[in-house]
């Protein structure tokens, strides 16, 4: 009888998990810029299945209730161009003085993004998985702001004919990435990638063009 | 009996146990918390249009504040010997680590003329105390004589000084050409260094300025210096009077001997970080009536 209530036991532990109510991690706003550039090493959606597996190979092991965390990337400087907060086109044939409030929401929070099974786990996994590859990666997100706030300024600007004016936002970030395995009774539950993205530093920049 | 007894007993320590928590919480919740502000000292100058906005950023510990009602305290802004009363005063509260930061706008007050002060302060009143809080540095600009300047690129360029990113430069790219540049103020408190502008270059944000220019001194504010225009690129290194971080300028420029002004830009966004800006952190005053 104690045999048979141990199984059960063990069995539940296994299934219970796979059925609960699945959370994706936050899509978050880095992934959408028009570009980042790191000194060294790659984001998560570079890295090849080569070399997510190879990465991965470092968390596999017969394990017991336990998440398995390798670092890729530990605190990696990288520079950024966000996507264009403004522009405008002078299409007419005389130069226009335009006045644009520009909005621009300030940003300092450590933004976490999962990959593979990771990302479809139970969201108590993710924060697991969260606060073991921080301590792992010498990751700060204590601070993290739960909202930011919006910055907005009227700016004023010579348009010339046929010319074309963006305000876009660049900035430096601080990346850290790798790879996580999560088991239960001696069972991999999931596994995947995660990323840690802080934004360090945030200016804008205008710009103007002939070009449309 | 003995059953009985221990039965009474274990309900008395538990009904003990019970009052006592709720006790301590009514306490805990009643017991004041010791109010506390703190502004970290910045650089905005603004140029003067009707309806434009200006925005403050002040640190509590206080979730919800007094000072955060308009129907219930006056804002009072003096830059200089001008004191004005602020109206359309709005707030927007963020969770900041331990503390809360207060996102606070207000209308630009109209000028007579371009005021500046590198210690503008805030009071704000009710009726319980009045709070003063310093600003750091703030100007508003009359641009009445002055011609909106077109170019093609402009963004600020930072180094780390004494641990701190600083803006120690401009890039900017004008869209026509120009023989002398005589002069060129960023905003209220900054200075171009005119004598060490390099020309045709596009400069990274991020640098140490002491590998382009190994003099650089931030605080060294040049004499008059007329720069010969061989290009409608430059680097334009910036030095400081009074050394406080810019958030948002306007830039004026006399060029052929026209006056020229670039509007109020958003140079950072930066939410400056109380822990590494310990030193710009000043505390708000309290006065009580």
């Amino acid at each position: 009888m104690k045999k048979i209530l141990i199984l059960l036991f063990a069995i539940a532990f296994i299934i219970f998990p796979l059925t609960t109510v699945s959370v994706k991690a936050s899509s978050t706003e880095y992934l959408a810029y028009s570009e980042i550039i790191m000194s060294s090493g790659k984001l998560l959606r570079d890295f090849t299945k080569e070399e997510m597996d190879d990465a991965l190979k470092h968390t596999e092991g017969n394990y017991c209730f336990t998440i398995k965390i390798y670092p890729v990337n530990k605190n990696v400087r990288a520079t950024y161009i966000s996507q264009t907060v403004m522009s405008y086109y002078n299409t007419s044939g005389t130069d226009v003085t335009f006045t644009k409030l520009i909005e621009v929401e300030t940003n300092q929070k450590v933004s976490f993004n999962t990959g593979g099974s990771l990302s479809a786990s139970a969201s108590g996994n993710i924060k697991k998985v969260k606060a073991e590859a921080a301590a792992k990666g010498n990751v700060s997100y204590s601070k993290q702001q739960e909202k930011s706030y919006k910055e907005k300024l009227e700016e004023k600007f010579v348009i010339e004919a046929g010319s074309s004016i963006i305000v876009y936002l660049t900035g430096s970030l601080i990346i850290s990435n790798g790879v996580a395995s999560v088991y239960d009774f001696f069972y991999r539950l999931c596994y995947g990638g995660y990323e840690f993205v802080t934004i360090t530093e945030q200016y804008t920049r205008v710009v103007k063009s002939t070009e449309f | 009996m003995k059953k009985i007894l221990t039965i009474i007993l274990f309900s008395i320590s538990c009904l003990a146990i019970l009052s006592f928590s709720i006790i301590f919480i009514i306490y805990a919740s009643n017991k004041k918390v010791k109010e506390e502000y703190f502004t970290i000292l910045e650089s905005k100058s603004y140029v003067y249009e009707e309806n434009r906005k200006m925005s403050f950023t002040i640190y509590s510990n206080k979730k919800n504040s007094l000072i955060l009602y308009p129907d219930k305290n006056i804002y009072n802004l003096t830059i200089d010997t001008y004191d004005v009363e602020l109206t359309d005063v709005e707030f927007d509260v963020n969770k900041y680590g331990n503390y809360y930061l207060y996102h606070m706008t207000a209308n630009m007050p109209e000028v007579p003329l371009t005021i500046e002060d590198s210690n503008a302060t805030l009071s704000i009143h009710n009726n319980k105390y009045t709070l003063k809080l310093n600003l750091g540095g703030l100007s508003i600009f009359d641009n009445n004589e002055y011609e909106l300047l077109s170019y093609k690129d402009l963004y600020g360029v930072y180094s780390e000084i004494d641990g701190i990113k600083e803006l120690v430069g401009i890039n900017l790219e004008l869209t026509n050409e120009y023989s002398y540049l005589t002069s060129l103020k960023l905003g209220g408190f900054s200075y171009g260094t005119l004598k060490y502008a390099i020309p045709n270059i596009k400069l990274p944000q991020d640098i140490d300025i002491l590998e382009y220019l190994p003099n650089y001194k931030i605080d060294k504010v040049e004499e008059e210096y007329t720069l010969a225009l061989t290009s409608t690129t430059y680097f334009i290194p910036i030095s400081y009077i009074d050394l406080k971080y810019t958030k948002v300028s306007y830039i004026i420029l006399i060029l052929d001997g026209h006056k020229y002004y670039i509007d109020q830009h958003q140079f950072s966004l930066k939410i400056l970080d109380y822990d590494i800006y310990k030193d710009y952190l000043i505390k708000g005053e309290f006065i009580y009536d």
